[in-house]
């Protein structure tokens, strides 16, 4: 099979966006603005914070906020003297939001939560533990969660068992997104 | 109610590196447009993030409510449109528009082979042509060994 | 296919490596709480008053067992109006292994000299000539660093807090992290500092005292007794040359027991019987006398094998100098990326593809990527390291601790193996590419020419193959994957000839109708040459070499 054919090629991944199991988008943005538009998103590897993180972005920004996304990984780890440019930037009526808090140094994240408080609007961020803001909401995935993912991503294609989907989940516990690359890999190798 | 399009000359959508893209494109709106961005540009789409790169590009200022133009790019010798189990690589014509972001998009095969160059795993196993002359001989050799 | 980076580690790993940690840390706080013990007393005898007292005894007591020598002293102070007499030198000091150090007391305190002695306030009775030097605070850095690990490694183990509903058990901390650069620069200093404080009485002194030993005066000495020591430790004996002599100097006679400036006992016990024949035998052997302070003598003073144990604690110091400057230098971190995401259209970066042209420039010499000495530095480096502080642990372990060492141990006999095999792979031959063209065009033709250096003979089949994979990486959020797909393999040469192996060369067409070398941050096509050199019972020679594919000419 192509790659450009193939159901969990990573565009096609990046259009699903997060999906609420109870509560909903608006309901969160409630209780981010009781927040004070201060908060973390929370959860493992692969339960969609950043996805969350990113439809925050686009739903604040359509709603007029003016928004500043930032985000955090091993390739660029924002280094404090960065931190403190970027901050410098920032003007107040802005929501910063970053992704991957926990991965940014002790320094620079003292930095960002002490400069935010009062030069910018709010800050949002992701991180894989509790702890670094109060926490806006805690992402989990469910291997039903994963098997709605699938099948619309596969509704052109053959559907994949159910019994593999549970078994997936669990081998991979619930990082959705190592899931989906090996849907990749088993797709990839048909013709 | 906006409706963009990109035509190509004698609907030719398959290219040899170094061809000329030539075409028109359409737009019709309810109110007077700002810009319009024709580019001509290659995405990747597979297992890994997306890259792209934009090779041509041509802006129309002020375009008005509606119009036509024509488009003439020269494509480079690569990247060849290709797919393989990771990777894909597309080459296309997109039209977009300000203010809005109404885009069309027509895609094209750029390859020296008339098609989309497949990458289907593993092949090609046989030994180099054209080795040393001694190997060459000793084939010979050998030939004529197995026939005396 | 491919290779994922970030796998989750496994509850029964997390508690093994647990219990792991757990003993660094509960060996760690012991050692620290034992010094700190001493380090606060020390400070407490600060506080002691000093007065006047007058030496009334003092002489070398020859007791029996491991520390024969003993300076046994006697003295009379005043305090707050009341006599008192006293017997203590030092605090914990009961006696001594060398005869020269009881002695040079005696002679720092002799009968009838004046002297200052510390008075308790709060127990007059209680009385030291010499009080305890606060400087083993220093010490305590040392077990800190045990403590450091043991609470890192666990706290880093379980750092997930489980989630509040019950599911599969989340993964853990990434591995990719590792310590800022500040924490680094922390850790190597203590080494450097723990390899220069080694680094005094194992080098500078004995070599000091060595050079400065070629001055004195070598006198005639009678042997009064020499034999091998015997010291017991926890796991077994060790031995120690134990030479008593007397010599006549200006005069006066002394008494030492000094060999040589090192010192100390070990495990191997003939080289020392030798040594002990060698002066039970001896009419009149020679020692040397410093003729600065005349109680000091030696029998060996000359450079010999056992000051190259100066050398042990340099590796510390390096890599702990080495490794501070570095951490703090740090790299040049890239720019953060701060974008805000359109999801519609994809992005248009700036690459310039476009730019290949076939059959660009002359011909090109391919080398390969780590040179085979770089990798042998890397591993002696890491198992001497390794080793190094594993062999402290070890000289004083009992039976119980070197179960607990074992893995550690283990890993230090891998390293070692580690070296073993890139020292072998460096007697290697090793293989020069010269390439027709640095660029070759799809459909177009190149000539491949190798040499290799060193013993080409042990290279019993030579394999070259061609070469294409797809390389694709995932960067979402703070993760990055990256998979290959090889999509195309040539076998383009195989020889046995010991000839051919050692240089040749092999022509050959690119195919046409696949893909040419396409590089982009995230998605690539790589075309390399893969050399195979087999070696009978040793590590084969493998090396690779990408090459630049253009597109047809």
């Amino acid at each position: 099979m192509r790659a450009r054919d193939n159901p969990f090629a990573a565009d096609r991944v990046e259009r699903i966006r997060y999906r609420f199991a109870g509560a909903s988008l608006d309901e969160l943005l409630t209780r981010l603005e009781e927040m004070n538009y201060r908060g973390a998103i929370v959860g493992p590897e692969g339960s969609g914070k950043t996805t969350l993180l990113e439809d925050l972005h686009e739903i604040l920004e359509r709603r007029g906020r003016r928004t500043r996304f930032l985000f955090v990984n091993d390739a660029s780890p924002l280094p404090e003297a960065e931190c403190r440019r970027l901050l410098s930037e920032l003007t107040p009526q802005e929501l910063v939001l970053l992704d991957g808090a926990d991965a940014i140094r002790r320094s620079s994240w003292s930095l960002f939560r002490r400069h935010t408080v009062r030069h910018a609007a709010g800050l949002i961020v992701t991180s894989h533990r509790p702890g670094l803001l109060p926490t806006l909401i805690e992402c989990s995935t469910t291997p039903t969660l994963l098997k709605e993912i699938v099948t619309d991503l596969t509704s052109r294609t053959r559907n994949v068992s159910p019994i593999l989907l549970d078994d997936l989940h669990r081998r991979h516990r619930g990082n959705l997104r190592t899931c989906l690359r090996e849907l990749y890999d088993l797709y990839a190798q048909e013709t | 109610m906006r409706k963009l399009s990109i035509e190509l000359n004698d609907g030719k959508n398959v290219f040899a590196p170094g061809e000329r893209v030539e075409g028109r494109i359409e737009w019709s709106a309810d109110e007077d447009l700002k810009a319009l961005e024709l580019s001509l540009l290659w995405y990747t789409s597979g297992k890994g993030t997306r890259d792209a790169g934009v090779v041509h590009s041509k802006r129309i200022d002020r375009p008005g409510a509606f119009g036509s133009d024509t488009f003439s790019f020269t494509l480079p010798s690569g990247p060849y449109s290709f797919s393989g189990k990771l990777i894909s690589l597309i080459w296309a014509l997109e039209l977009t528009c300000t203010p809005g972001k109404d885009t069309v998009r027509k895609e094209i095969v750029v390859s020296p082979t008339g098609r989309e160059i497949l990458l289907t795993g593993l092949a090609g196993q046989g030994r180099g042509q054209e080795n040393q002359p001694g190997e060459f001989l000793k084939r010979i050799l050998g030939v004529q060994h197995a026939s005396a | 296919m491919g290779t994922n980076v970030s796998e989750p580690v496994s509850i029964r790993g997390r508690l093994g490596l647990s219990l792991f940690f757990l003993v660094f840390f509960a060996m760690g706080s012991l050692f620290e709480l034992l010094i700190v013990r001493e380090f606060a007393r020390a400070v407490g005898q600060r506080l002691w008053k000093p007065a006047p007292c007058t030496i009334t005894a003092s002489e070398v007591q020859e007791r029996g067992g491991e520390s024969p020598y003993a300076f046994a002293v006697s003295y009379r102070y005043d305090y707050s109006g009341r006599q008192y007499g006293g017997s203590t030198y030092k605090h914990g000091y009961s006696s001594s292994s060398k005869y020269s150090s009881a002695q040079g007391l005696v002679w720092q305190y002799p009968v009838g000299r004046s002297a200052v002695c510390y008075v308790n306030p709060e127990n007059p009775a209680q009385a030291v000539l010499k009080r305890d030097s606060p400087l083993i605070g220093l010490a305590a850095l040392f077990p800190l660093i045990f403590v450091a690990i043991g609470a890192g490694g666990i706290y880093f183990m379980w750092r997930k807090s489980p989630p509040e509903e019950a599911r599969p058990i989340a993964s853990v901390a990434r591995s990719k992290k590792g310590l800022g650069k500040r924490a680094t620069a922390a850790v190597c200093a203590l080494f450097a500092i723990v390899g220069g404080a080694m680094l005094y009485p194992l080098g500078i002194k004995p070599i000091a005292r060595t050079i400065d030993a070629q001055n004195w005066a070598s006198t005639p000495c009678n042997v009064l007794r020499a034999e091998v020591g015997s010291h017991s430790g926890d796991d077994g004996t060790t031995y120690s040359v134990d030479i008593l002599y007397e010599y006549t100097f200006n005069g006066r006679t002394y008494k030492c027991d000094r060999y040589d400036f090192i010192g100390g006992s070990s495990s191997g016990y003939d080289g020392k019987a030798r040594v002990v024949e060698q002066y039970q035998s001896a009419a009149q052997p020679i020692c040397y006398v410093n003729p600065k302070n005349p109680t000091e003598a030696v029998l060996k003073r000359g450079f010999h094998a056992k000051l190259l144990l100066a050398l042990f604690p340099l590796p510390f110091l390096l890599i702990g100098i080495v490794g501070m400057i570095s951490a703090l230098r740090g790299k040049k971190d890239g720019a953060s990326l701060a974008r805000t995401f359109d999801v519609s259209a994809p992005a248009p970066t700036r690459q310039d593809l476009s730019s290949l042209r076939p059959g660009d420039g002359g011909p090109a010499v391919l080398r390969p990527k780590f040179s085979a000495r770089a990798k042998l530095i890397g591993a002696i480096i890491a198992a001497l390291f390794w080793n190094g502080i594993i062999s402290i642990f070890i000289a004083d372990a009992s039976l119980f601790s070197l179960i607990f060492l074992l893995p550690f141990i283990a890993v230090g006999v891998g390293l070692i193996g580690l070296v073993i095999r890139q020292l072998l792979a460096l007697f290697n031959p090793r293989p020069t590419l010269h390439l027709s063209s640095h660029t070759i065009p799809l459909g177009g033709a190149a000539e491949l020419r190798w040499s290799f250096s060193g013993r080409t003979s042990r290279i019993r089949e030579l394999t070259v193959t061609l070469r294409g994979v797809e390389r694709a990486t995932y960067r979402k959020g703070t993760d990055t994957c990256t998979d290959e797909s090889p999509f195309y393999e040539m076998e383009l040469y195989r020889t046995i000839n010991s000839t051919e192996i050692a240089s040749g060369q092999v022509g050959f067409i690119l195919p046409h109708d696949t893909m040419h070398s396409f590089n982009a941050q995230n998605n690539k096509i790589v075309w390399r040459l893969d050399m195979l050199g087999e070696i009978e019972k040793w590590p084969d020679v493998k090396e690779s070499f990408e090459i630049e594919v253009a597109p047809a000419a």
